[in-house]
């Protein structure tokens, strides 16, 4: 038996062996490390009992209110103009200026909520973060929102390797 | 070669990957052996179908006749290691060699002049596509490093929530009440089994290099695949 055909019989198991490129690269973005970042603030909170009764009444403010009116409406199903989720993450930005948490928290859902809507309704990155940085944030946020939110932002990741 | 001389060579983690299997003797070294073919052998194969030289015979063979011919060297790690690359870069430098072996060999054995003696040359560029094909590769092998430990700590729903979720793409909305749990639930329950998926991938990331830093190496093949 020559030492290739040695090492032939040894030669690993394939398991996984239908992982693509695309899926692979998705699984590999899980892998980074996230220290401090101003989403795990949101998601320990969407996480925690009774965080998505307190994401209900998040929806009812008005940030949303005043920017997109119903935010079901707009944001998840999407009759939701572009300059309106603009002006949404732009009042988030003031919000997220404020020194009370709470408010910090709710401008937190409505800035990665317009962003998310932005890509997932009209293919949109309307953030100036990178690519890279923005996938594992909003994984991370679907993983944490209740349906049928999680299922816009999962549209939105899908939304960003072709997005603009 | 005492710990405390390669614990100079090998910084502490690959020191650990690699002193550990090198201390069991033969079976450790076929063990470490088969670790390098699981991680590498599907970039080097992409790599090779990127070059001129892919009459030279088919991408498996090849690959294998590589292992075959490098992974027996007593001297391979400590020349990796010394060579300071990350360990796809120089195993592709040192497939390059071999190709180069390969060439001559055949070109002798058909006395064949017309092909010009030089290096194996890429069409394309295959060190992008082999890198690319080493993020499958390595994803590959955490999902089953993670599965094996799920398995062992008997998180098997855990695991299968994580693959439905994150392998297979399936919201949890769609697929939790087949394990009998809310979307919330199977959030938090995939979340454990992908604690699991980051540590088995960070680790192997680490071997990557002496100083490999994983979140480095993640986003050095993110952008080397254009994400």
């Amino acid at each position: 038996m020559s030492q290739a055909d040695s090492f032939q019989q040894s030669f690993p198991d394939e398991s996984f062996a239908d992982l693509n490129e695309r899926s692979a690269l998705r699984l590999l973005r899980l892998g980074l490390s996230q220290p401090n970042r101003p989403i795990d603030a949101l998601i320990e909170r969407l996480l925690a009992p009774g965080g998505h009764d307190w994401f209900k009444k998040v929806l009812q403010t008005p940030t949303f209110k005043t920017c997109v009116g119903d935010p079901t409406a707009a944001l998840v199903t999407g009759r939701v103009m572009l300059v309106q989720l603009t002006a949404l993450k732009e009042a988030a930005k003031s919000l997220g200026a404020d020194r009370d948490r709470e408010n910090r928290l709710i401008a937190r859902v409505a800035y990665d909520l317009s962003i998310a809507a932005a890509l997932a309704h009209h293919g949109r990155i309307i953030t100036g973060q990178k690519r890279s940085e923005l996938l594992p944030v909003l994984t991370d946020l679907a993983e944490a929102l209740p349906e049928p939110w999680a299922g816009m932002v999962i549209r939105a990741t899908e939304a960003l390797d072709r997005a603009e | 070669m005492s710990n405390a001389r390669q614990a100079d060579v090998f910084p502490v983690t690959m020191t650990d990957w690699i002193h550990e299997r090198m201390s069991l003797g033969p079976e450790g070294r076929r063990q470490l052996n088969q670790e390098i073919m699981a991680r590498y052998a599907w970039p080097l194969q992409v790599y090779f179908m990127g070059t001129r030289d892919r009459w030279l015979g088919e991408p498996t063979d090849v690959v294998q006749g590589f292992f075959a011919s490098r992974l027996a060297k007593a001297d391979f790690f400590a020349n990796w290691s010394a060579s300071g690359l990350r360990l796809r870069h120089w195993l592709i430098n040192a497939f390059c060699f071999y190709l180069k072996e390969l060439h001559r060999a055949r070109r002798k054995e058909a006395r064949e002049v017309a092909q010009a003696d030089e290096p194996a040359t890429a069409e394309g560029n295959p060190s992008k596509a082999a890198d690319r094909a080493f993020a499958v590769s390595v994803v590959r092998e955490a999902l089953r490093l993670a599965q094996a430990q799920c398995e062992k700590e008997k998180l098997g729903t855990h695991w299968e929530i994580f693959l439905r979720h994150f392998y297979k793409g399936e919201a949890y909305a769609d697929f939790a009440v087949d394990f009998g749990v809310d979307a919330p639930r199977a959030a938090v329950m995939a979340r454990t089994a992908r604690t699991k998926f980051n540590a088995a991938l960070r680790d192997l990331l680490s071997r990557e290099a002496p100083d490999a830093d994983p979140d480095a190496e993640i986003l050095s093949l993110l952008e080397g695949s254009g994400s």
